[in-house]
């Protein structure tokens, strides 16, 4: 099923292909982490049609009930 | 080796591993909150001391006796609205502590040492990312109850010298328990809201030469940039605005939690983060 590498152990085809690429140096395993994410980010963005909330100042969770009297008040 | 003795090892081993961080980082996680606080709780005394003692007598009234009767589970909101700030540091302090963890590791050479241990990388870099989502909020949260329990019986001590009657006691101190749980469990939900921003930090923390703090805002600030360049799109910015509203994870009540943490956005941010996490695992592989 796969081969033995230098120190005896069996290591298989993705293995081998993983070390030779993504796991090849810090840098590539950086970039290679860093895309997977931005792809991520982009495909799901384009499926769910992700738009920014920040400005909506509007909470979902929590209700303030000011009174007539106490709004008027504060005009 | 029977199961309750592995699950007794894994404890031990864990509580070793976090102990080890807040020992190591002893300043900012148990130094700077008390510093806070007590800025804090100063800062209210002086703004409290510039009012004419008729004022004091009255602000110290309507604390004391406005709450007589009152649901603590209606107000605690209110408090918890008002202390949300502590969230801010809360994060602030987590965000710096990741942001050294992995590389003060390489550039100590402790790293080797650890390496040399019976401890994996995983366990390791998990122990840190543990540290910033629960024991962080929790050590904090400690010193702000123990600073707002000191506030809370001087002023009832002042009021009494002053002839204030202390009605709503009860109330007050019921209403103020709930809103520093309720503070508590927005700094757990808000550090795991924010795991795709702590999985990015350990990246870069595992990953840059220097300065990673800087590196990892300087990246995402580049990415954006680049990216409205060279493709006239705003992704990366509209992916981090619809998750830049705070009610997003401050916790007002115990009931909406759970749709809070098995909501769509907090578990997509987890697979984010645990992709960003594993990467700073996997980093460790490589000695500078």
């Amino acid at each position: 099923m796969g081969r033995q590498n230098k120190s005896g152990h069996r290591v298989t085809f993705m293995q081998r292909t993983l070390r030779n690429t993504l796991l090849y140096n810090k840098h590539t395993l950086f970039i290679a982490t860093v895309t997977a994410v931005l792809v991520i980010i982009a495909v799901e963005g384009r499926l769910t049609s992700r738009e920014a909330s920040s400005q909506e100042f509007e909470n979902p969770f929590f209700d303030i009930q000011v009174s007539p009297q106490v709004r008027a008040d504060i005009r | 080796m029977s199961d309750s003795s592995i699950v007794t090892l894994a404890a031990r081993r864990w509580r070793g591993l976090l102990m080890r961080e807040i020992r190591e980082n002893r300043s900012l996680m148990l130094y700077a909150p008390c510093l806070l606080v007590l800025v804090a709780i100063l800062l209210g005394l002086r703004l409290f001391t510039l009012f004419s003692l008729e004022r004091q007598t009255a602000a110290m009234d309507l604390l004391f006796n406005r709450f007589e009767g009152i649901n603590a589970l209606e107000l605690a909101p209110l408090l918890t609205s008002a202390g949300a700030l502590n969230l801010v540091f809360i994060v602030g302090i987590a965000l710096s502590y990741l942001a050294t963890s992995l590389y003060s590791d390489r550039r100590e050479l402790s790293y080797f040492f650890w390496q040399s241990m019976p401890i994996s990388d995983r366990a390791t870099v998990m122990s840190k990312v543990a540290t910033s989502v629960l024991v962080i909020p929790a050590i904090y949260l400690a010193i702000l109850t123990l600073g707002s329990m000191i506030l809370f019986i001087s002023a009832a001590v002042y009021s009494f010298s002053l002839g204030v009657e202390l009605n709503g006691l009860v109330e007050l101190v019921s209403t103020m328990s709930i809103a520093l749980g309720f503070i508590g469990l927005s700094a757990v939900t808000a550090m795991l809201w924010l795991l795709p921003a702590v999985g990015w930090i350990l990246l870069f923390s595992a990953y840059a030469t220097r300065v990673p703090l800087l590196w990892a805002i300087g990246g995402l600030v580049a990415l954006s940039l680049l990216e409205e360049v060279v493709l006239s799109s705003n992704t990366i910015d509209t992916w981090i605005a619809s998750r830049s509203s705070p009610w997003q994870y401050l916790v007002f009540s115990i009931d909406d939690l759970g749709a809070r943490l098995f909501s769509y956005d907090m578990l997509f941010g987890a697979l984010l983060g645990g992709i960003l996490i594993s990467g700073a695992i996997l980093m460790r592989r490589f000695a500078d």
